[in-house]
């Protein structure tokens, strides 16, 4: 598991996807962001060059 | 007569089409009961008196004039208010849709209308299917038949409660991570996810693209069936929806299930969310009920739970975060709480998570599929436990804690909720059944049977009675 976030570096996140928390409402989700890294690190496994996602785009739809 | 509200579809289809029963009567007697109940559960966002009324009379006249159209028709249906509606509006349950109308009906309205039923109104959900329950978004939540001090489950909340009560015969839900099978099960229904792509989902407000499904939610097994008939087939407007042949769904109703093969899925309800001593006790009594109709019952193992929730809560984050960002970027304030937050939380993960959770979709399903070749249906609780009370609810429960019912929209099988007895306090429990992709009849005739075997379906909500 990687180190713990910093509030500064969180606050960047925050800042690029354009949100405006409320103090609280940081504090909650700088909280939950652990949650965030264990889901990340739980889809993470040696996977090949051959792998492909579920969603590959299909031209023949349109 | 004493109460047609709570006549089943199948039941209603038979009275209605030999003119035993008056459409317009039935669907005065559901907007009565509706008016009598209704300010405690609020099911609805918007009952449609008018609309319903004159489409009752239709029906009347087209069957008394010999156009009897099928088993829908006549019959009184709700919709989850993210289904558009032409002319009615639909608001997602937020107050940032609050006066929106749409010009067209989705899809699955169309085909509803189209075989005749009557529609009633616009039934309360999670604010954008995700949201609640909430008690400061546009109207109050849905509360539990059963007990309204507990909540309906969610998201199609005002669904399972319309259903539960008798307000309607059967109900459009949608289900992204478990919202037709979670209110199925906690109000007491049969409630099915079909496969992906099976129903369209054009006109339907999305949570959550690649994992949204639509599906009924009815008292019965084979009202389910009888509805997906209506429902089912390929829609060009919808790019994910399958070219397949449409089946009679009904076609396993009351057939004998000998012989099917029954995998219990059991580490994910013993150990990767462990359900309540009191459910684990009436699945095990219904893998008995079961074994003694003639299946053959085997244990399976999957990939853990918590697998299936990461990939689903990381697409349905990153999907439902991609759709709502500049309205939470500018007018975070207009949502509930619960969805804003819920729906924040997408934010948090990158691009390559998203795909990461695509490749891992990949593989488990994959897993599961070879895990199919072995059996015809897999089986776990419908949910952990019985209905929580309306203001226990966690905010983040969905990522803490690994659902039961997410595994099959990852893997866009077919999944059907049936009762399966109560709670000490009177609550509803439920079973889980999932098929193999586009098997749906097989699960409607497996839960008919238990169902026919079965007590559970004989009891009623006691204030929907009284009323």
């Amino acid at each position: 598991m990687p180190d713990p976030i910093t509030k500064e570096a969180f606050a960047a996140i925050v800042a690029d996807r354009g949100l405006t928390l409320s103090p609280e409402r940081f504090e909650e989700f700088y909280a939950l962001y652990p949650l965030v890294r264990e889901i990340r690190a739980r889809l993470r496994n040696p996977r090949g060059y051959d792998a492909e996602p579920a969603s590959i785009f299909s031209p023949g739809a349109f | 007569m004493s109460d047609p509200t709570f006549l089943t579809i199948a039941e209603a289809a038979k009275l209605i089409k030999a003119r035993k029963l008056s459409p317009v009567e039935l669907a005065q007697a559901c907007i009565a009961k509706t008016k009598r109940l209704d300010n405690v559960l609020c099911a609805y966002v918007e009952l449609t008196e008018d609309i319903a009324l004159a489409a009752a009379r239709t029906a009347e006249a087209e069957i008394a004039a010999g156009g009897w159209k099928g088993p829908l028709h006549g019959i009184p249906i709700g919709l989850k208010d993210i289904y558009d509606t032409a002319g009615t509006r639909t608001t997602g349950h937020s107050r940032l849709l609050a006066t929106r109308v749409p010009d067209e009906d989705a899809t699955t309205v169309t085909k509803l209308r189209q075989a005749g039923s009557v529609i009633t109104g616009k039934l309360g959900t999670f604010e954008f299917a995700i949201g609640g329950p909430s008690f400061d978004i546009l109207t109050p939540p849905a509360r539990n038949p059963w007990n309204p001090d507990h909540t309906t489950g969610g998201s199609s909340s005002g669904s399972g409660a319309a259903v539960a009560a008798g307000l309607v015969l059967g109900a459009m839900g949608t289900d992204t991570g478990g919202s037709i099978r979670g209110p199925s099960a906690l109000c007491g229904l049969a409630g099915i996810k079909p496969t992906y792509g099976l129903l369209s989902r054009k006109g339907i407000l999305p949570l959550s693209q690649s994992l949204d499904h639509a599906g009924p939610m009815c008292w019965t097994s084979e009202d389910c069936a009888l509805m997906m008939q209506a429902l089912a087939g390929h829609d060009p407007g919808d790019p994910a929806s399958a070219r397949v042949p449409i089946p009679d769904y009904a076609a396993e109703i009351g057939k004998p299930v000998q012989g099917l093969r029954i995998g219990v899925i059991r580490h994910f309800h013993e150990t990767d969310n462990p359900a309540t001593p009191e459910v684990l006790a009436a699945l095990e009594e219904a893998i008995r009920v079961l074994g003694g109709l003639g299946c053959e019952v085997v244990d399976v193992t999957l990939p853990p739970l918590a697998d299936f929730a990461a990939v689903g809560v990381t697409i349905m984050a990153s999907e439902a975060f991609a759709i709502h960002e500049k309205t939470l970027q500018a007018s975070p304030e207009l949502y509930g709480e619960f969805g804003r937050d819920r729906i924040t939380m997408g934010a948090f993960f990158t691009a390559a998570d998203y795909v990461a959770a695509g490749y891992k979709r990949r593989e488990l399903a994959a897993k599961v599929a070879e895990v199919m070749k072995t059996v015809d249906v897999l089986m776990t609780v419908g949910s952990p436990f019985p209905a929580q009370p309306i203001d226990a609810v966690p905010k983040y429960l969905f990522f803490r804690t690994p659902s039961l019912t997410m595994p099959f929209n990852v893997t866009g099988l077919p999944a059907l909720c049936v009762a399966m007895g109560f709670s000490s306090t009177g609550l509803p429990l439920s079973m889980q059944l999932v098929g193999k992709a586009f098997a749906e009849p097989v699960l409607f005739g497996l839960g008919d049977a238990y169902e026919k075997a079965t007590p559970w379906k004989s009891r009623r909500p006691a204030m929907a009675l009284a009323a």
